[in-house]
């Protein structure tokens, strides 16, 4: 089963270089959507079904903290889960992020496989992209 | 905390930030800080301490670094994509320097920026920085901390 995958992060470069280290892990990954921020892809996913969203924090229009929440609170989407990915290392920032419904968590910098590894144990999947 | 302290602060997030996500990594300690054309991006950040952290670099280095981050030749880089690799390893780096200064400690880093300008870090106040070589040119370290406003009785 290939996922499709939502990555929001207003950094272009940032996003290419996700997308880049899960197609290189091995992520069986079919469709990769792109957001600038948090609005934007609450827009793309009110279109668009994706089986996980990795998003940054710091964004300009809605942050990755708003995003969060407007997922939470939508019958519909609340089901997508959510991995933060961002350069906020502080404990009490990730206890926060999981307590309003994001389901992990990899801090920046990261090693390509703690990524994917995160990836698998969030879509409950045991890996056969090696 | 003393500048020495800091210093090697900047050198241990350096090598991991540098080694975790660009693929290369510090090659001599205490190098000579760039002239010439320089690719600099520098952030606010608030908490406790406030203040700015700034990356310089040479713009042919930036270019490397780049190549790296995004999987692409060199002649591939633009101007853009330089600056914008070198604003995602200034948050990165900021981020690593704030854990370990205060390890537990919430800051909030603003949007990193090129500073077209090159502004000499020097001219703010209680600043600090660092350089190293890295394998190809060098890269330097800043950041000046914001004194806290002194209560009036």
């Amino acid at each position: 089963m290939a996922f499709t995958v939502l990555i929001v992060d207003d950094s272009p470069a940032m996003r290419s270089f996700v997308k880049r280290v899960l197609e290189l892990s091995g992520f069986d990954m079919g469709v990769c959507h792109e957001a600038g921020n948090g609005q934007e892809a609450l827009d793309l996913l009110s279109k668009e079904w994706v089986d996980v969203v990795l998003t940054d924090i710091n964004m300009p229009v809605m942050n990755g903290q708003e995003f969060v929440q407007n997922l939470a609170a939508d019958e519909s989407l609340h089901a997508i889960p959510v991995i933060v990915v961002s350069t906020d290392r502080t404990e009490d920032r990730v206890r926060q992020m999981i307590a309003l419904g994001a389901k992990g968590y990899v801090k920046k910098p990261f090693q390509p496989e703690e990524l994917r590894e995160e990836l698998e144990k969030v879509l409950g999947v045991a890996y056969a992209g090696n | 905390m003393q500048g020495t302290d800091l210093q090697r602060i900047f050198l241990e997030s350096a090598s991991e930030v540098l080694e975790t996500m660009f693929f290369t990594g510090v090659a001599e300690e205490n190098s000579e800080e760039a002239s010439g054309t320089l690719l600099c991006a520098e952030l606010s950040f608030r908490g406790r301490p406030s203040g700015r952290f700034g990356v310089r670099t040479p713009l042919a280095t930036g270019r490397m670094i780049a190549a790296s981050f995004l999987g692409l030749d060199e002649s591939e880089v633009s101007d853009a994509q330089a600056g914008e690799v070198t604003c995602e390893l200034t948050n990165m780096f900021c981020g690593s320097v704030l854990s370990r200064i205060e390890a537990g400690a919430r800051f909030e880093l603003m949007h990193p920026e090129v500073d077209p300008a090159n502004t000499d870090w020097r001219q703010y106040p209680d600043s600090i920085g660092y350089t190293f070589g890295l394998e190809e040119g060098t890269m330097t370290l800043w950041m000046a901390l914001e004194k806290a406003p002194a209560l009036v009785a």
